[in-house]
């Protein structure tokens, strides 16, 4: 073949393709208007009838009707749209029903599907209409490798409380990324019992290498029967464990908290005094006012910030405390007291998050 | 003639293997974007963002608004800017020194007051007038700064954001509602996020209301309407089909986020720099490869910003120039991580990529239509498959911009009306007649530009280009008796990994001229990279052969930045055939050093078999520590075919090296293996492979390919 042929060849290829892609717009034009011509009435028609059932007006037969004639994607949309405005108990009498439908069943099999958007599906799925009979299919998508299928997965614990489907979220929890382990951790909220209890006991092992993580999910929870584990952490090595200390004992207006966070003011780590600092300032004990103080004399600007932050909120001995700061010798203090005193009040609760 | 024939057939056959190899690529970009496309669209159908509304796990976010004299639009902006739908963000709007009442329609819209400066500069910045908060708007915060540019504004804007994560956008950008919520999806898919990338969509002809986007339409005037296909293309197709390959290299200034921490760990937006976006992002490949942290760069199609694109070809061809100006600013900043392998797919795709595919298509393509122009005026080139070749070249053009709108058509579909695809498809297609040619000329003069000398080239354009001027003369004044007799190009390149030191690589090409007789000259540069730093250097010789047994040899050589080669080298040869098959001569090479000069005598024997060659050559320097050393070398050349030979070579003992301001006197062993093969067409490809051990440093090993060609 020569250069000649090749370039025919090539061209008749291009033209070939051209003609081919216009054709694939045109049936996607079509195909789509012919798909929404069709299924706009049913979407609507299960709206209407949810509506109905959700006001109590209704049978929930005609909403199984209306959702057993969509297409599966589009009814567990529907599903999922519809969660959050129906009552749990009302809802939970249409996650028994679906549980007897074909197309339910259907989408449940596909738990174990090779590919990951059926089981993204199953997970969205039961993510609001899971019945305790899915457990073990729970569990499964909990610990699912592909992140948008757990994720989706775990909302389940919104509305199901379920020891071992909470234990498995909370064992995969410290290998998150920390966006996605926010999201655990906001729903876990529903189980706090089980969490508690579970962080607890994990929470002892001080080797654990997800200890750091745990303490931060810990200190989130704000939980008061997690507050001696939170101390007794104040004093472990890792300066990660310690910041997350500091961070969950400004919950507790306790004296052992007050005492640890007496320590942790003075660490080494300034990512640990700067917690510390803010969180003396959330329990605004008097005793700790001059730690507060002399904090604002810290080398790192952070720390300094946070010291004047949380003087701030120790009233007016803080303020008093700035005050004197603003006009003493160390230029350090004099300055960040300078700044803090000239926030308005919302700059100062904007900071204070 | 004969050399014009040769010359439009070689150059013709280096455009189509350009152009093959460059058009695969975009065939295997088009590929990867379907399975992209696919899933992208699959996650964001299934997002559920009433649910993550409601979730505070979504990471609180800074919105970088630099405005400079945007009083038209500012507030608009801005509005719409503070009415995302996201949990936990703050917008941060810098007034650039606005020579307009840019300030004061922000003042006035946003009831702002005064507040003293509550954050560190971590980046420094031109001087802040003011900072402001808002009574009306809790998220906002305004800088007034004078004036720096748009860099210096982002840089600012950093340093005063509260957040891990920041968006720089302009001001003049439309944001849709849900854009921010979209673009943290790879957070939440637990990826290590560096950077992500959100589309731009040509906002012309669309019906705008409070600052959204509320009927996209595609404009019906030519030039933003093919703009609508080319952002398409770039976006929908290139920047997906990067995503498979690891390795996006720009995030739009326009709508990019990025991790504030990384970001400050470079140093902020460079201010120098022309296009500060793809500056970032080169800038952070290269920190986070450098520091071996495990990251993700990714480009997803959904979140969707609007912006206005120039309708004058006025306004059109400075924003082409400048955008291919900062192109090759950042290709030629960053050279080194071009092939690198430090650099991973980075540095052996995207940059490359970038350098021949982006930086260098609009020369290759003006050749291209040259030496067509040419070859046609002088019969050389066949009309018929000069249209041939244009018509598939454009038709290949064509397909990949309505493959673009295929992919918007299948996915996100924001241009519904029928009318509007009809447009879409018509300037695909218009595309390739003008504009295109109008887009090579603009990108050309951005050449022409950095040519003149334009802040592009840093340090390099300060030292001017008179040595390489009068290294082209002497070629030139070599070149005319040799006319019509051999002319052989050479090109090679390679890379060494040397212990405790940053990689050496080097880049060179020689020219040589050679008549019937065996006399002849060359002309050679080399690009060289040591130490981290990058030096030129260029070589002019030529061999004379008085008799039929004896050559005599001598080459000079220049550096223009000798920091660590020799500010210039000297170097002659006298060879003579002292039996059959048996050759000796010796050689003198003189380096002057910026410490001082290395004088370097060598000997050397020569002795052939009938297949194999055998070389010895000793090395004795004496270096400005007074220190006399000695080496020996062993080579042996063996053929293995009619077209392949083999050589190993073996070599020991002290040599003479510049390491930091001294030279030193390194003990060394070296081996060396390598191939050549000569193709057809007087082509010959080598390949050599070399293991050094050095001692007490600079021991290394190495690789390095080359290429010549007899014209």
């Amino acid at each position: 073949m020569n250069a000649r042929s090749f370039l025919i060849v090539v061209a008749i290829v291009q033209g070939g393709l051209l003609a081919a892609l216009l054709v694939l717009i045109v049936l996607n034009r079509w195909f789509r208007l012919r798909r929404s011509t069709r299924l706009n009435p049913l979407r609507e028609a299960v709206d209407a009838s949810m509506r109905r059932w959700a006001a109590g007006t209704a049978p929930l037969a005609g909403v199984m009707v209306g959702l057993g004639r969509m297409p599966t994607s589009l009814a567990i949309d529907a599903i999922v749209k519809w969660s959050a405005r129906v009552p749990g108990e009302r809802w939970r009498q249409l996650a028994l029903a679906l549980e007897h439908t074909w197309w339910a069943r259907l989408v449940r099999a596909n738990s174990t599907s090779a590919r990951w958007w059926k089981r993204l599906e199953t997970a969205r799925f039961l993510s609001v209409a899971a019945t305790p009979q899915d457990a073990a299919r729970l569990t499964k998508l909990i610990n699912d490798p592909h992140p948008a299928v757990h994720v989706a997965a775990v909302a389940c614990l919104e509305r199901m409380e379920n020891t071992s489907l909470t234990l498995t979220a909370l064992d995969r929890l410290p290998q998150l990324a920390p966006t996605v382990q926010a999201y655990y951790a906001a729903m876990l909220l529903r189980s706090r019992p089980v969490v508690i209890d579970h962080l607890q006991k994990r929470l002892r092992g001080v080797d654990d290498p997800a200890l750091p993580r745990l303490a931060e999910f810990a200190a989130r929870l704000a939980e008061p029967a997690l507050r001696e584990r939170l101390t007794a952490l104040a004093a472990h090595t890792d300066p990660e464990v310690r910041i997350q200390s500091a961070r969950g004992l400004g919950s507790f207006p306790h004296r052992e908290s007050v005492a640890a966070l007496k320590n942790l003011v003075t660490d080494d780590a300034w990512a640990v005094r700067a917690q510390a600092v803010r969180s003396l300032g959330m329990i605004a004990d008097v005793s700790t006012l001059p730690l507060v103080q002399a904090a604002l004399q810290d080398n790192v600007w952070w720390v300094r910030l946070r010291a004047a932050l949380a003087l701030m909120r120790f009233a007016a001995p803080g303020r008093k405390a700035l005050l004197e700061a603003e006009v003493g010798s160390d230029a350090f203090a004099r300055a960040t007291a300078q700044m803090v005193l000239g926030l308005p009040a919302q700059a100062l609760a904007e900071f204070a998050t | 003639m004969s050399t014009l024939t040769t010359l439009v057939g070689t150059t013709d056959l280096a455009i189509l293997i350009y152009f093959l190899v460059l058009n695969s690529f975009y065939a295997v970009l088009l590929i990867l974007s379907i399975p992209e496309i696919w899933e992208q669209t699959r996650l964001a159908e299934d997002e559920d963002f009433q649910r993550l509304m409601q979730s505070d796990a979504l990471p609180p976010i800074t919105i970088l608004v630099p405005a400079y004299n945007e009083s038209a639009t500012i507030e608009a902006s801005v509005t719409a800017l503070l009415t995302l739908e996201y949990r936990n963000y703050e917008v941060v709007v810098v007034n650039d020194g606005s020579k307009d009442d840019t300030m004061e329609q922000l003042r006035h819209a946003f009831d702002l007051y005064e507040i003293p400066r509550v954050y560190p500069e971590t980046i420094p910045t031109k001087p802040l007038r003011a900072l402001y908060r808002s009574r009306s708007r809790s998220r906002l915060l305004v800088l007034d700064k004078e004036n720096g540019g748009k860099a210096d504004s982002l840089n600012a804007a950093i340093n005063a954001s509260r957040f891990p994560l920041v968006i720089a956008v302009d001001a003049d950008t439309l944001i849709e509602p849900d854009a921010l919520l979209r673009l943290t999806r790879p957070f939440l898919l637990g990826r290590e996020i560096a950077a992500v990338g959100g589309t731009v969509r040509v906002a012309n002809n669309c019906t705008v209301k409070d600052g959204r986007v509320t009927d996209a339409r595609v404009p019906g005037k030519i030039l933003p309407g093919i703009q609508v296909v080319e952002y398409l293309r770039a976006f929908l197709f290139g920047r997906l089909g990067w995503n498979r390959l690891g390795g996006n290299l720009i995030i739009s200034g326009a709508f990019g986020l990025f991790r504030k921490e990384y970001v400050l760990e470079i140093g902020g937006y460079r201010t120098t720099s022309i296009v500060e976006d793809l500056d970032l992002v080169v800038r952070l490949h290269r920190y986070l490869r450098a520091k071996k942290i495990t990251y993700d760069m990714p480009f997803i199609p959904d979140p969707v910003a609007w912006t206005e694109v120039p309708e004058s070809m006025k306004v059109l061809s400075r924003q082409r120039e400048r955008w291919h100006r900062g192109l090759i600013s950042a290709i030629w900043q960053y050279k080194t991580m071009l092939f690198n392998p430090r650099y991973g797919r980075v540095g052996f795709l995207a940059m490359p990529f970038y350098a021949f595919g982006e930086m260098l298509a609009p020369v290759v393509e003006l050749v291209g239509y040259l030496i067509t122009g040419l070859g046609l005026a002088f019969g050389l080139v066949n009309v018929s498959f000069a249209l041939l070749f244009v018509l598939v070249a454009w038709g290949y053009g064509m397909l990949l911009s309505i493959w673009a709108v295929v992919l918007e058509e299948v996915s996100f579909r924001r241009y519904r009306r029928l009318g509007d695809l009809f447009r879409l498809l018509l300037f695909a297609a218009l595309e390739n007649f003008g504009y295109r040619q109008c887009t090579v000329w603009w990108r050309l003069k951005a050449f022409a530009k950095v040519g003149r000398g334009g802040h592009v080239w840093g340090d390099m354009a300060r030292k001017g280009f008179g040595k390489a001027s009068v290294a082209a003369l002497l070629a030139l004044w070599l070149a005319r008796p040799c006319l019509g007799q051999s002319l052989r190009v050479s090109a090679w390149s390679s890379y060494e990994a040397v212990d405790n030191s940053q990689d050496w690589s080097t880049l060179g090409a020689q020219l040589t001229l050679t008549t019937a007789r065996g006399h002849g000259g060359w002309l050679a540069a080399e690009m060289l990279g040591r130490f981290g730093e990058t030096d030129v250097t260029e070589r002019v010789g030529g061999v004379v052969h008085p008799t039929q047994r004896l050559w005599l040899t001598a080459e000079a050589g220049t550096s223009r930045q000798p920091t660590f080669s020799p500010k210039n080298t000297w170097e002659t040869d006298a060879s003579a055939l002292i039996a059959p098959r048996v050759s000796t001569g010796v050689g003198y090479r003189r380096w002057n050093y910026a410490v001082g000069p290395v004088d370097i005598w060598m000997p050397h024997i020569t002795t052939e078999t009938s297949k194999m060659s055998w070389t010895m050559r000793v090395f004795v320097s004496r270096n400005p520590s007074h220190r006399t050393d000695g080496a020996v070398s062993l080579r042996v050349t063996r053929a293995l075919s009619r077209r392949t030979t083999v050589s190993l070579l073996g070599a020991g003992g002290r040599e003479s090296y510049l390491v930091g301001a001294v030279v030193r006197s390194l003990r060394t062993a070296t081996g060396a293996a390598g191939i050549r093969y000569n193709a057809a067409r007087g082509m010959t490809l080598r390949l050599d492979a070399t293991v050094i051990h050095s001692s007490p440093i600079l021991s290394r090993t190495g690789v390095a390919i080359g290429v010549e060609r007899g014209l």
